[in-house]
């Protein structure tokens, strides 16, 4: 229910027997490898030039096995179920896959020859829509255009005339001039063709005529054949390619049924992969490998004994950590308390030397949590929904953790939204379910001073755990004087705040504030700094206020989901006045209070967690830790069976 | 209708909309460079969307002021009597909400991009990110509760 405690490790084996001693490692899951310190110089002189060979190889196949998954996915048309959870494997299966792959990248490499044909296939159709304008500008021409050539008597040549010049153009030629033909035999945007015969005797003046309306000679370099019937080869191309293409569709869906196996290929790589850096850390001689890691304490015994069951040719060693030496952190936690860590480790994971907060900060963030959403209906389903689709779908880890987050906060949710008459905005209100505790829009002074008072709570508890770590650390006077004065200095004022108790909150706060005054300045060496120190750390109350007022946006969070509800409600109100007006008005209810919930949660979260790391956390908390991160089978797909995990 | 009425209205309108415009902005600009992100690494969706969601409030807290001013003088239904004087209570109970929410969203919303810089080189660290964006925010939290407070306790 903390810190887990670790030993440092070391492990001598044979280079022979490395890859199995790995895989155990790796099966068990509870080693991180450090890398070698320079007291192992001699092991270091080894090259790994073999194993990174090996990783590059290992790098490249999950890179191209992503890429086949993601082909098969994107045009093998999957079907997949909705809330499908992952494949089971057994970690054997998982180290078979990777022993017999040829039959695996032998389909990645199909996978990846279908991709690169398609392209072709796609370059080659958009290139022939490109082409095929062209030939229609010319479609009405009847003559190959490679036979387009002068004869004894005549010149022949094709070419193109602005289009607001070919009327003209035509006239003249068909009034003016005898032994000149032309013919209109196409047109392309802004041009009309023609092909133009004239008798080299008029040679001359044909040349000027067509200067004079801008004739462009066109060529078709090293093409043959009539225009129409290019266009129509070019099109018989064009379904030809679409027939390609249809077939190497068929050829992916026909992969698709592959696609458990590759995933769990995939996975089988990354574990692979994982083992394979794990062994860049070794060091290295000719017969024997060496190996520096930690291992939580519990587990060493069953590391030994699991260890002589893979070898006997092994030594093993176990050391305590040195005083005040780095650890990697890994959190035990009860199951309850489990989820809230991932709010800590996006803070910071705590330092091996402190305490581990999680315990302290879960029931303030699973309260204030609730407090920002605050409504009972909310709260069952974000509680249900969140629970089931976290167990459904078997998430691990970080999202599991989010995932039950969520779902402790729906409970929170509720029993804030019972407490304070909210479900689904204001249903329960027109139902005439009253509040339990109070109605925060109609109280909104009580309100406030329940959000202060919880504040309170939270700051002092803050405190409170500072003062507990000081103790720990044996300096008890720390304790007296950092939190404790702050404490009577804090009660004090509080009790005049709010009247009770007479004189007495009066001396509190003087004997408090004295005792800052006289204690605060002790770590100064010169007298008048002593004073100064004191009595400018009561400046610190300013924050202390501030911290609470900070804690209002308990009130004004959980008033947003509260009103936002409401207004829902009564935008469906309105429009269920006729059978389309109701079918609408459900429409309006189910998208609105779906995006309210959203919105909010995400708003609780977030302030929730800003309260801990602001208020609670900045009391106490020092962070900078490095999170445990042993060897271990780690997958994307698929999920391996615990039992089968030694 | 009284000036009354239309005084407070007025408030009613620049409470929803002013911030509301801060909060579109934000959120815009947070998308734009969200997209970038996602097109690298579309698994960081998550990530940014969260970032890009937080100037989103400041709009619906306008809403929420907007909302409890017009039950207030029930909008809704039959509008009641406001005299000049309680609708410019009402129109200065919204100003907190009508000046701080939309600075604060677009302010929030600089920070946000600066965060989402920050994921996008060290994704881990994404929840300094959006607690460095819920620091702006605060103020808009209380200037929403300042105007809740205020137009609660305005006697129509």
């Amino acid at each position: 229910m903390a810190i887990v405690e670790m030993k440092k490790l070391l492990l001598i084996g044979l280079e022979s027997e490395r890859q199995p001693i790995l895989e155990y490692l790796q099966d068990m899951g509870n080693v991180e490898i450090t890398d070698m310190d320079e007291d192992s110089e001699e092991f270091m002189d080894i090259e790994h030039s073999a194993d990174t060979e090996y990783i590059d190889k290992l790098v490249n196949q999950l890179a191209e096995t992503e890429f086949a998954i993601e082909i098969l996915n994107r045009l093998g048309k999957i079907e997949r179920k909705l809330l499908e959870p992952p494949t089971e494997v057994t970690v054997r299966a998982l180290r078979d896959r990777i022993r017999n792959k040829d039959e695996m990248l032998a389909i990645v490499e199909e996978c990846r020859d279908i991709d690169r044909r398609l392209n072709e296939i796609d370059v080659r159709v958009k290139r022939i829509g490109e082409t095929i304008p062209q030939y229609q500008a010319w479609i009405g021409l009847d003559i190959p255009v490679d036979r387009i050539e002068d004869t004894k008597t005549s010149k022949v040549l094709i070419g193109s005339v602005e289009r607001n010049k070919a009327q003209a153009f035509e006239e003249k030629v068909k009034s003016d001039i005898e032994l000149m033909y032309i013919e209109d035999v196409g047109s392309s945007r802004d041009t009309t063709n023609y092909v133009v015969i004239y008798h080299r005797d008029i040679q001359e003046e044909a040349e000027s005529i067509l200067r004079e309306y801008g004739f462009i000679n066109a060529t078709f370099s090293g093409i043959k054949g009539i225009p129409k019937e290019i266009i129509k080869s070019l099109n018989a191309e064009i379904r030809l390619m679409a027939e390609q293409r249809q077939q190497m569709l068929e050829r992916i869906a026909a992969l698709a049924s592959n696609i458990g196996e590759l995933e769990l290929f995939y996975d089988a790589l990354t574990v692979e992969l994982d083992r394979a850096k794990a062994a860049l850390r070794l060091g290295e001689s000719d017969r024997t490998f060496f190996l520096r890691g930690w291992v939580p304490s519990k587990e060493s015994d069953k590391l030994k004994e699991g260890l002589s069951e893979v070898t006997e040719y092994h030594y093993l060693e176990f050391e305590d950590p040195a005083e005040g030496e780095d650890f990697p952190v890994a959190l035990d936690n009860p199951p309850i308390i489990e989820p809230f860590e991932v709010v800590t480790d996006l803070y910071s994971t705590p330092n091996p030397h402190e305490l581990d907060p999680n315990i302290y900060m879960a029931p303030f963030y699973f309260m204030f949590f609730g407090m920002m959403v605050g409504d009972a209906c909310y709260g069952i389903i974000m509680a249900v929904v969140c629970a089931y689709v976290t167990k459904k779908l078997k998430w691990q880890g970080d999202t599991k953790k989010l995932g039950y987050l969520i779902a402790l906060g729906g409970v929170s949710t509720t029993i804030w939204g019972v407490l304070f008459g909210s479900w689904f905005g204001n249903v329960g209100e027109l139902l005439g379910i009253s509040p339990i505790l109070l109605s925060p829009l109609d109280q909104p002074i009580e309100m406030l001073v329940l959000c202060f008072a919880l504040g309170i709570v939270h700051l002092f508890a803050g405190m409170g755990v500072k003062a507990y770590m000081n103790i720990r650390k044996g300096d008890v006077w720390a304790a007296v004087f950092d939190q404790g004065f702050w404490y009577v200095l804090l009660i004090g004022l509080i009790l005049m705040l709010v009247g009770v108790g007479g004189q007495v909150g009066k001396y509190m706060a003087i004997a408090g504030a004295v005792g800052l005054i006289l204690t605060q300045g002790r770590h100064e060496r010169n007298i008048f700094k002593k004073i100064t120190t004191g009595v400018l750390s009561l400046y610190d109350l300013t924050g202390f206020l501030s911290d609470v007022l900070s804690y209002s946006r308990l009130f004004a969070l959980g008033l947003t989901t509260g009103i936002i509800g409401t207004v829902v409600n009564e935008i469906g109100i309105m429009f269920g006045t006729s059978v389309i007006g109701w079918i609408l008005a459900v429409l309006v209810l189910i998208v609105g209070h779906i995006f309210n919930i959203l919105i909010n949660s995400i708003g609780a979260y977030v302030h929730a967690s800003r309260l801990q790391y602001i208020e609670f956390f900045g009391k106490f908390f020092e962070g900078g830790g490095k999170a445990f991160n042993p060897l271990s089978i780690k997958t994307k797909y698929t999920q391996v069976y615990d039992e089968e995990v030694i | 209708m009284e000036m009354g009425q239309i005084i407070a209205i007025l408030g009613i309108a620049l409470s929803v909309s002013l911030p509301g415009i801060g909060s579109a902005k934000a959120v815009g600009k947070a998308g734009e460079a969200g997209a970038g992100i996602i097109a690298e690494d579309p698994d960081k969706f998550g990530q940014v969307l969260v970032l890009q969601a937080l100037p989103a409030t400041q709009g619906i807290y306008g809403l929420l002021v907007g909302f409890i001013m017009m039950t207030k003088i029930n909008m809704l239904g039959t509008m009641v009597p406001v005299d000049v004087n309680t609708g410019w209570q009402l129109f200065g109970a919204a100003l907190p909400i009508i000046i701080v929410g939309p600075i604060s969203a677009v302010i929030q919303g600089k920070t946000v991009l600066a965060g989402l810089g920050l994921i996008a080189k060290r994704p881990e660290e994404s929840g300094k990110a959006i607690t460095l964006a819920v620091m702006v925010e605060t103020y808009a939290v209380l200037a929403l509760l300042a105007s809740i407070l205020m137009v609660n306790g305005i006697a129509v």
